[in-house]
């Protein structure tokens, strides 16, 4: 299996370098080419009017802005091979400083909202597959349909009505206790509960239907064991692999939601980067989020091999 | 505990706490002594500037306030992270006279040298250990050592600050002993921090509006909270495209103007917390005197026929007005960020509407909307003027001074740039009224509104009062009864 | 061609009503799609204001027989703004998926059915694509450009095509190996011909399905962005940003910010609902699972 796994990463890992070159390669330019001059924009962020001319001309010439695309690039794309992703225009800190500093409010944010969804979904989506057509069938089926049609925001916004402001039982904002992160967990992992309930259920019937489940039941076996002993190793494969892709995805999506809680992370940073054109932020951010969806991707393969090994990476099977 | 954003070497009001200004403004925008400099002398050529220092200052650390700091300190500022400041890149040398003393030589006369060193952002006085290496002169600060009433106990960046009272610093003055200082990047968010009680003050980090006025209703219904206004003179107003385009009708500018109901939209929109803005600039000043009397009033019908004169005719179905087959459309830039931009935005359109003049609202990312104005591409454009310190001068030089870069397409003719240039040799408030008077009688802008710096606290907080510069917070005076 | 498709759209709605297995919840996804694009078309038939004339003396109204959803804190009445905001909607996301379908198939079609180096270069910029946290693209592309539906629905297309071409590639794998394709080849059929005549037939369902649950996702993507600020322009009827106008007023004035989410919800579900029943009811080639 090392083998296996070896060969998998040697194939995946130069394309997955390309990638995200060409990606930071792309963001930096649609910063670079944008209308607008940042120095500007961020001197009337410090000062709160309009700079002077020559301050403009200063802060310009002091940051190089005023060499030519290529060779910005050429400087930034340098710096990382020292481990350097710039320094920010706005704060003047080192890009990856502002992004080691806020990234761990994301991740826990993301993390917390999986979790909620792998509960939730895995729980009722088994008891809807054990039981199709029941209350809890029906009842999950409703819960998936909303969950893929809520916007997000507004549910967060729905949330801070009824629990913040109406019942005052949950802090609407903050960081660091249990008590702020279940608003936002909630807001944030709604979507994916309908998903995974989705998968969940899917899988389950077709595990249950299979032939061995019927020679368990005929062996004797108690309900109980062969829906989690057979069917649910069976069905964890496709849901291990939603799960990798939900959390990669959640990484890079938690803008609104950070927006509306006021979480510390990288999304609302990062939006406001893009508003005063901070672009070290936004092309680090992007290569740095670039890089860990792809990390996760690779993650969630070798998962794969892990817990069936009759899947070759890639995809195929030789059943 | 309070709500705000700390942007290092920005202007950041949680810094007002740990560090003092080199030299300090009053509420009219004239410097004053400090703490730590007890007054100051300018050479009749304008190039040499004397400070005199006062004794007994330490900085947290202890290191002492005297002329060797302070010279390292002026060089730094000339040198260091700060020399982007224009004031501070005329310096040409720095010199101890004595112990108290230091001597500052400019390249050339620079008028606006002393006020540069009252503005925060440029003016808060760092310690020479507190940069790296220490006692460098172009040295990155690596910790916060000031000498104002606070210093900081621990920092989490882009969370929270803990301060604590710095003994040697208050002289008694400072009541409270320690201050946890959150970062709430949501106003709204800290709107309900406060009503639940988990801060006990917000608004006063932040130098803009940082409180949606639309919640002031809310917060003033809780019997625990108290908010508070204060005007730095800073006007929302409507910049007006004077060179090209309907608005260079000095007619049509007047028109506008009088087409706006500034009473109902304060009223209605901004909760009442606002004050209508009818002159260019606010005219309780000394500075602005002349424009008591010019105030606009609403007038709609005055305001149509201003339009007819000027050959704007209603001729169509959709009462948009024409002239030589031309609809009078106009586009109306919003940046992204302007405080209650969008609800202001959506009442003009409606209020030009009814006088026959089709408003384009475009909402652009500032840098987007900057570059437009750099080239004049507008014909109305949301701008926050100036306030205390950028007054007085700053409106007439940033934007109605035939050299604003920022601003072509403001209102630019040859008297007006004399009027600006002989208030900016005299510093003279009755020079200054007169070019405000000149650009007010052409109309050069749409004010809207003073926007007002909001505070809100619970009542359990005692004797609040607003910093005298829009940029400051002074929390000397604040205690905290149970 | 006339005649296959002809034969497609009977397998969709054969003669025999019940084995459509029509649900409730379909049926009336139906009514409501129906009662939504009319709106769409023809918004001032159902709207009983203007949608933008503002009247300060009548903020933050109640719902009621003069305002049924009550009005906003510019007094504009709420229910004509939804109205009108579902034509913004429906516009924006249709664009999107239609530009997403189109590009998407296209490239689907030419690397699923050349292969070789062709399919190579498309399936790396796939990729490329999919290592893109789609919603950071956006909110970077349409942050700088300007804040506009225009340019969400550019933002929007150019992460879009992606899962279209990876799917349609698949397909056309699968029917390449077909006998009868291979037959078409031996007897000397064009490229082009074999395409349409033979590939293009097979792929339509699957896009049909996919393409009906995509505009749902696509609605949630564009009020997302617009709730950032970073889509319709004022005073533009537009869904998210209406809930974005609330946010101050949810307290005081909820329906201000209920009604345009509960459209949201109620036309998203919709959609679900009719993709999930037309991917049930159309398997005709063995579709990899469509997860968006």
């Amino acid at each position: 299996m090392a083998g296996e796994i070896s060969f998998f990463l040697a194939r995946r890992i130069p394309w997955a370098i390309l990638t995200i070159f060409l990606a930071s390669l792309l963001a930096f330019s649609i910063i670079f080419f944008a209308p607008g001059n940042p120095a500007e924009v961020i001197l009337t962020q410090i000062y709160g009017n309009e700079p002077e001319r020559d301050a403009v001309i200063l802060f310009i010439e002091q940051n190089a802005l005023d060499v030519p695309f290529i060779k910005q690039y050429t400087t930034w794309t340098t710096g990382l091979f020292y481990g350097s992703l710039g320094t920010s225009l706005r704060t003047g800190d080192p890009v990856l400083e502002e992004f080691i500093v806020r990234f761990p409010a994301t991740v826990i944010l993301a993390l917390s909202a999986i979790t909620f969804a792998l509960v939730i979904g895995l729980s009722i989506g088994v008891l809807s597959a054990v039981r199709p057509h029941s209350p809890i069938d029906a009842f999950g089926n409703l819960i998936a349909s909303l969950g893929s049609s809520i916007p997000s925001f507004w549910l967060g916004l729905l949330l801070i009505l009824v629990f913040s402001i109406h019942l005052n039982l949950l802090p609407s904002f903050g960081y660091g206790g249990i008590e702020h992160l279940i608003l936002p967990t909630i807001a944030l992992g709604f979507l994916n509960v309908s998903k995974i309930l989705r998968i969940t259920r899917e899988s389950m019937i077709d595990a249950l239907s299979e032939d061995y489940v019927f020679e368990a039941y005929a062996k004797g076996l108690r309900e109980k064991a062969v829906v989690i002993r057979h069917a649910f190793r069976n069905a964890s494969v496709p849901i291990v692999t939603q799960t990798g892709l939900e959390l990669g995805a959640l990484l890079g999506g938690t803008v609104i939601i950070e927006q509306i809680f006021g979480w510390p992370g990288i999304g609302s940073f990062l939006l406001s980067s893009v508003m005063s054109r901070d672009y070290p932020v936004i092309a680090g951010f992007v290569l740095l989020i670039a890089l860990i969806y792809v990390i996760v991707n690779i993650l969630v393969d070798i998962i794969y091999i892990y817990i069936d090994p009759r899947i070759q990476p890639g995809g195929k099977t030789h059943a | 505990m309070i709500q705000g954003e700390v942007k290092r070497g920005g202007a950041d009001l949680l810094q007002s706490l740990i560090y003092d200004n080199f030299l300090n403004i009053n509420y009219d925008g004239k410097p004053t002594p400090s703490r730590l400099v007890r007054s100051w002398e300018q050479s009749n050529d304008g190039l040499t500037y004397t400070f005199y220092l006062n004794r007994g200052v330490t900085f947290h650390d202890g290191t002492e306030w005297n002329a060797k700091t302070a010279e390292w300190f002026l060089k730094w500022c000339s040198q260091g992270p700060r020399k982007n400041t224009v004031a501070y890149s005329k310096i040409s040398e720095v010199k101890t006279v004595d112990d108290y003393t230091v001597k500052v030589t400019l390249k050339e006369p620079f008028g606006a040298f002393i006020k540069a060193l009252t503005v925060e952002f440029n003016s808060h006085v760092v310690s020479p250990t507190s940069v790296d290496p220490a006692w460098s002169t172009d040295g990155k600060i690596i910790s916060f050592i000031g000498t104002g009433a606070f210093k900081v106990e621990s920092y989490v960046k882009a969370q929270r600050a803990e301060l604590v009272r710095n003994d040697p610093a208050t002289g008694g003055g400072t009541l409270i002993d320690r201050i946890s200082y959150r970062i709430i990047p949501d106003s709204h968010a800290g709107v309900s921090a406060l009503r639940a009680g988990t801060v006990d003050i917000i608004g006063v980090s932040d130098n803009h509006a940082s409180v949606p006025y639309e919640l002031i209703p809310v917060m003033e219904r809780d019997p625990n909270i108290i908010v508070e206004t204060i005007s730095y003179g800073r006007y929302q107003v409507v910049e007006l495209n004077c060179r090209e385009g309907p608005f260079s009708d000095i007619r049509v500018r007047e028109a506008v103007n009088l087409a706006l109901d500034r009473e109902k939209m304060v009223k209605e929109l901004l909760a009442g917390a606002a004050t209508p803005a009818n002159t260019v600039v606010s005219p309780r000043y000394p500075f602005a005197s002349s424009l008591a009397g010019t105030e606009y009033a609403y007038n709609p019908a005055r305001a149509r026929e201003l339009l007819d004169n000027a050959g704007w005719k209603v001729t169509g179905a959709d009462g948009i007005r024409q002239k030589e087959g031309k609809k009078l459309e106009v586009t109306y830039i919003v940046p992204i960020g302007e405080a209650n931009s969008e609800s202001i935005a959506v009442y003009i359109q409606s209020e030009m509407k009814k006088i026959g003049i089709d408003v384009k609202i475009l909402v652009l990312e500032s840098g987007a909307a900057g570059a437009e104005r750099n080239k004049g591409n507008y014909d109305m454009f949301l701008h926050h003027s100036y306030g205390i310190p950028g007054l007085p001068d700053g409106p007439l030089t940033g934007k109605y001074h035939s050299s604003a870069g920022s601003w072509p397409a403001s209102y630019h003719d040859a008297q007006l740039d004399q009027l600006i240039e002989k208030a900016m040799a005299t510093d003279a408030d009755e020079d200054y009224s007169a070019a405000y008077l000149y650009s007010q009688e052409k109309h050069a802008c749409m004010p809207l509104y003073d926007i007002e710096r909001i505070a809100a606290y619970k009542k359990s907080v005692k004797g609040f009062i607003f910093s005298t510069s829009v940029y400051g917070l002074d929390l000397s005076t604040v205690r905290i009864e149970e | 061609m006339h005649k296959h498709a002809f034969s497609r759209f009977e397998q969709f709605f054969p003669y025999d009503i019940k084995s459509l297995g029509l649900s409730t919840g379909v049926v009336a996804s139906c009514i409501i799609l129906i009662l939504l694009l009319c709106m769409s078309v023809f918004p001032g038939v159902f709207a009983t204001h203007d949608p933008n004339t503002v009247d300060l003396d009548n903020r933050l109204v109640q719902p009621g027989v003069e305002h049924y959803f009550g009005t906003d804190h510019h007094g504009r009445d709420i229910y004509s703004r939804v109205v009108y905001g579902a034509r913004t909607s429906m516009a924006t996301a249709l664009s999107v998926v239609a530009i997403g379908v189109i590009v998407g198939t296209l490239l689907g079609l030419i690397a699923g059915y050349y292969g070789g180096i062709i399919d190579q270069v498309i399936m790396r910029i796939v990729d490329l694509f999919l290592a893109f946290p789609a919603t950071i693209l956006a909110i970077a592309l349409v942050g700088l450009f300007g804040p506009s539906l225009f340019n969400i629905v550019l933002a929007l297309s150019i992460m879009w095509w992606v899962s279209y071409a990876r799917i349609i590639r698949g397909v056309v794998l699968q029917v390449k190996e077909k006998d009868f394709i291979k037959g078409a080849y031996l007897m000397g059929g064009k490229n082009r011909y074999i395409i349409r005549k033979h590939i293009i037939p097979h792929v339509l369902s699957p896009i049909f399905a996919l393409a009906t649950l995509d505009v749902g996702s696509a609605i949630l993507h564009i009020t997302g962005l617009s709730f950032l600020g970073l889509g319709a322009q004022p005073p533009t009827a537009e869904w998210g940003s209406m809930i974005q106008g609330s946010i101050a007023f949810m307290e005081t004035a909820p329906q201000t910010m209920i009604f345009p989410g509960l459209c949201i919800i109620i036309t998203v579900i919709s959609f679900n609902y009719l993709g999930d029943w037309i991917k049930e009811r159309s398997d005709p080639v063995r579709m990899e699972k469509i997860t968006v």
